[in-house]
């Protein structure tokens, strides 16, 4: 590590420093910039712009993404990956490259919106409208003309209320007097009607669960429609790119989500990007690839090529400053091609280093790591659970339809290294193996 | 002519004018005594805090969690304390100041509800060898000493355990501002 | 085996501002019961560098939205959340699910029971995947005076004043000593505050 001294001369009561105070300062200042670039946190927007991003690491996919999207208006494309793959820094490059002259992009992270755990039919298409409606009137503020602008308001207020729900007043007529009485006088029109008002509060789509209505998605369709229509005078195609659906890990709640509303985008000829749970690809039920244009499956970086990329990765982020080789070699390999599981690793034998007293990030720490690492994905586990894992590991084969399994892939002990090579996470297998106790 | 003390007629102070003064110093610095926030652990919590804080602008690595040490008296009493009773020497359990002075502390408190008064307390900062003076130690005693002129009830040892001047009677974290922004070198 | 460092608030805390600001941390802390949160609470902002304040947010009774709703105003202090102790798979996958709305710039600590951490590990395992490996047992507030320490203040006391703890004791009950601060402390290390 380098040294540098700062010893200001002057008269008396000038500021001094020893060089051992000066050596401690600057390699907090070391360590701390070391922390901030290896945040497996940090929004990915953020790392994007700081240029820490390898835009090549997956052969460039977010231009394949965005290319089709360009060139196939209303195409459908999903990523699909583990848990700390990178899915969300693919969606936001590919939104990044996007062809912005042609297309209308909108980028809509759902779950930092809404409650996806309630989510069913029809929350996406909401959420897609009001950003829509807002986005267009943003973007097209001056070109609009005053017929535009009313049709924006009214979709916008009846996709509000699709999304957010309304209150009505509804009249309730009396119905103390039975029909067909002879002493009631009969009904006169220019009589009043005798009852009351009673207010009620229609729900939406963006809160606690509702029974999905297929009429109440083809009538927001048709506002969609008028929304769109107007983006396509304007010669701009639409393009949504949805984040955090991933997060619905079990195969039938990712559809219940998506299914109408993707087919009713698609019928809108908007263009869709989405990230998707790893578990779409492997469950039961419905086949991904009848359903989409294009899924792209992220994998682990495995292979030697895929361990060159990973030390790119650290790399990219000047952690070769401090890491040792041979320790960016043990957090490559442990992390088993996951990425944040890479980066969570190379923060947190920093932090052992630093707190060790050490001015470089040494094996010792690296192994550290990996074991709380391991420990971590132990932590949790059944009996059943780790006998599974043993059992892959020796038979090398793995049944994808046990749910049981699918969940083990999903909570990311078992990783995907191709369609038909499934591994168990690396940091975890010496703790499976020695029998530890989760 | 006799004149009373602080007429405002010059004339020799007797010793006796002089402590009857000091008295009435005590009297007024005594209604200044400050009463410190929150409950005396949280307080021990800001005090370490603060010498955290200085530990790292300084570039020491000192062992903060093991010097800086609380004792939960019986009933209401509580005190903090940096380093030992008496100075012998270097030892490991100062705060060390990188010119090589060195600091050690005990505080007294009393919890009243959510709030605690400041007791006593005895800050002995020890200036780099060959230094003059050799040490500034600043103390808040319990209660007026009976004789206020030869020990004020918060006072300045300007190197000298038989000199004490009178100051105001500053919180902890006043007293720790001298020490690391006036009395430390390093920051002069 | 809880595969976890036990540390205290002081050494967890260490760890934690080396990240700096806006580090959008999120962190486990196991306990056996809430009891220190509040102590923690407190030494996380006498110890930070950063100027951010620290809430300490019970989840009890709250829904997924309000708990978001709880951690978005404001966003850039440090929060630990309490109350997470014997909640449902369902909770744990709904609060999974919305992992996204849980994100914030300031530091987010989960105060969990070792039971409450086996729960987040088993059913959240997006948020397992942020927390990473900033797992850490919190062994309380460390510091208080040893007895062996004590014995050794009471000597040093005695033989600078030449007096025994007894004589002290008798002078300061005859308001025969001055409230000087090493006759302060060594009633206080004596147990007798009363007679200060």
């Amino acid at each position: 590590m380098r040294l540098s001294f700062v010893v200001i001369l002057g008269s008396a009561g000038a500021r001094q420093m020893t060089i051992s105070q000066q050596t401690n300062i600057e390699r907090r200042k070391l360590f701390r910039n070391y922390m901030k670039a290896f945040n497996p946190t940090a929004p990915a927007r953020d790392v994007i712009a700081a240029g820490m991003v390898l835009k090549d690491l997956r052969k460039n996919l977010h231009q394949s993404l965005a290319a089709r999207a360009d060139l196939e208006p209303g195409s459908q494309q999903l990523i699909v990956g583990g848990i700390g793959s990178g899915k969300t820094t693919e969606l936001l490059l590919a939104e990044e490259t996007l062809n912005q002259e042609n297309s209308l992009s909108l980028f809509i992270d759902v779950t930092a919106e809404t409650d996806l755990s309630g989510l069913n039919s029809g929350a996406l298409l909401a959420s897609f409208g009001l950003h829509l409606a807002r986005t267009i009137s943003d973007r097209l503020k001056s070109k609009l003309s005053d017929a535009d602008r009313q049709i924006g308001q009214s979709s916008f207020t009846k996709l509000k209320e699709f999304g957010f729900g309304k209150t009505e007043h509804i009249f309730i007529p009396d119905e103390d007097e039975p029909p067909f009485d002879e002493d009631e006088p009969p009904f006169d029109d220019d009589d009043e009607p005798s009852g009351h008002y009673q207010t009620y509060r229609v729900a939406g789509k963006l809160q606690p669960p509702m029974p999905a209505l297929q009429r109440d998605i083809e009538s927001v369709s048709q506002e969609l429609k008028s929304l769109t229509d107007l983006a396509l005078r304007f010669g701009l195609d639409v393009v949504v790119f949805f984040d955090g659906l991933d997060r619905l890990v079990q195969p039938e709640k990712f559809w219940s989500v998506v299914d109408q509303d993707f087919r009713v985008l698609r019928s809108l000829r908007v263009g869709v990007l989405s990230t998707a749970p790893i578990s779409v690809l492997y469950g039961a039920g419905k086949q991904v690839a009848d359903h989409f244009d294009r899924v792209h499956h992220i994998a682990p970086l495995v292979s030697k090529a895929g361990e060159d990329q990973l030390k790119s990765v650290i790399e990219r982020r000047q952690g070769t400053a401090l890491l040792d080789p041979a320790a960016t070699s043990i957090l490559c390999g442990a992390s088993g091609g996951v990425l944040r599981d890479l980066i969570t690793m190379a923060r947190d034998a920093g932090e052992g280093a630093y707190i060790a007293g050490c001015d470089r990030i040494e094996a010792v720490h690296a192994e550290a790591t990996v074991n709380q690492l391991g420990t971590s994905y132990l932590r949790g586990l059944g009996p059943k659970q780790i006998e599974a894992l043993r059992h892959l590991h020796k038979t090398k084969s793995f049944d994808l339809s046990s749910a049981f399994n699918a969940q083990l892939l999903v909570t990311r002990r078992v990783l995907e290294y191709s369609s038909t090579e499934f591994r168990v996470h690396p940091a975890l297998l010496p703790l499976v193996l020695a029998g530890t106790e989760p | 002519m006799a004149t009373t003390s602080g007429s405002g007629r010059l004339g020799v102070s007797t010793i006796s004018d002089a402590r009857k003064l000091a008295q009435s110093l005590d009297a007024r610095l005594g209604t200044l005594t400050q009463v410190v926030e929150g409950s005396a652990i949280a307080f021990f919590i800001r005090i370490r805090g603060y010498l955290v804080k200085q530990d790292r602008r300084l570039g020491t690595k000192q062992n903060l969690e093991e010097i800086i040490q609380y004792d939960e008296g019986p009933g209401d009493k509580f005190q903090i304390f940096l380093g030992p009773l008496i100075d012998k020497g270097q030892e490991e359990s100062f705060f060390i100041f990188p010119s090589g002075a060195r600091l050690s502390f005990s505080i007294a408190l009393r919890e009243r509800g959510g709030e605690c008064d400041v007791l006593s307390y005895r800050f002995h900062f020890r200036f780099p060898n060959k230094h003059s003076p050799e040490f500034v130690r600043i103390d808040l005693l319990g209660k007026s000493h009976s004789d206020p002129l030869a020990e004020p009830f918060a006072h300045i040892h300007p190197g000298s355990h038989s000199i004490r001047l009178p100051c105001p009677p500053l919180t902890p974290i006043e007293v720790l501002d001298r020490v690391f922004f006036v009395l430390d070198r390093n920051t002069r | 085996m809880t595969g976890y460092k036990e540390l205290s608030g002081f050494e967890i805390l260490e760890r934690i501002e080396l990240r700096g600001e806006d580090a959008h941390s999120w962190i486990a802390i196991v306990a056996n019961s809430s009891d220190g949160a509040a102590i923690f609470a407190t030494e996380l902002e006498a110890q930070s560098d950063l100027s951010a304040a620290v809430r300490v947010v019970d989840i009890e009774g709250l829904l997924t939205s309000d708990i978001a709703g709880r951690l978005r105003v404001p966003s850039s202090d440090h929060v630990i959340l309490v109350g997470l102790d014997g909640r449902s798979k369902e909770f744990w996958t709904s609060l999974d699910i919305n992992r996204s709305a849980l994100e914030r710039s300031g530091a987010l600590f989960f105060w969990l029971t070792p039971n409450a951490l086996v729960d987040l590990c088993r059913y959240a395992p997006n948020i397992k995947s942020f927390i990473g490996t900033a797992v850490f047992g919190f062994s309380g507030l460390k510091g208080a005076l040893s007895d062996k320490k004590r014995e050794e203040r009471l000597r040093e006391l005695s033989e600078k004043f030449r007096l025994s703890d007894a004589d002290l004791i008798e002078r300061a009950e005859k308001h025969a000593i001055e409230r000087e601060p090493e006759f302060v402390e060594w009633l206080l290390l004596l147990g007798r505050g009363d007679l200060v």
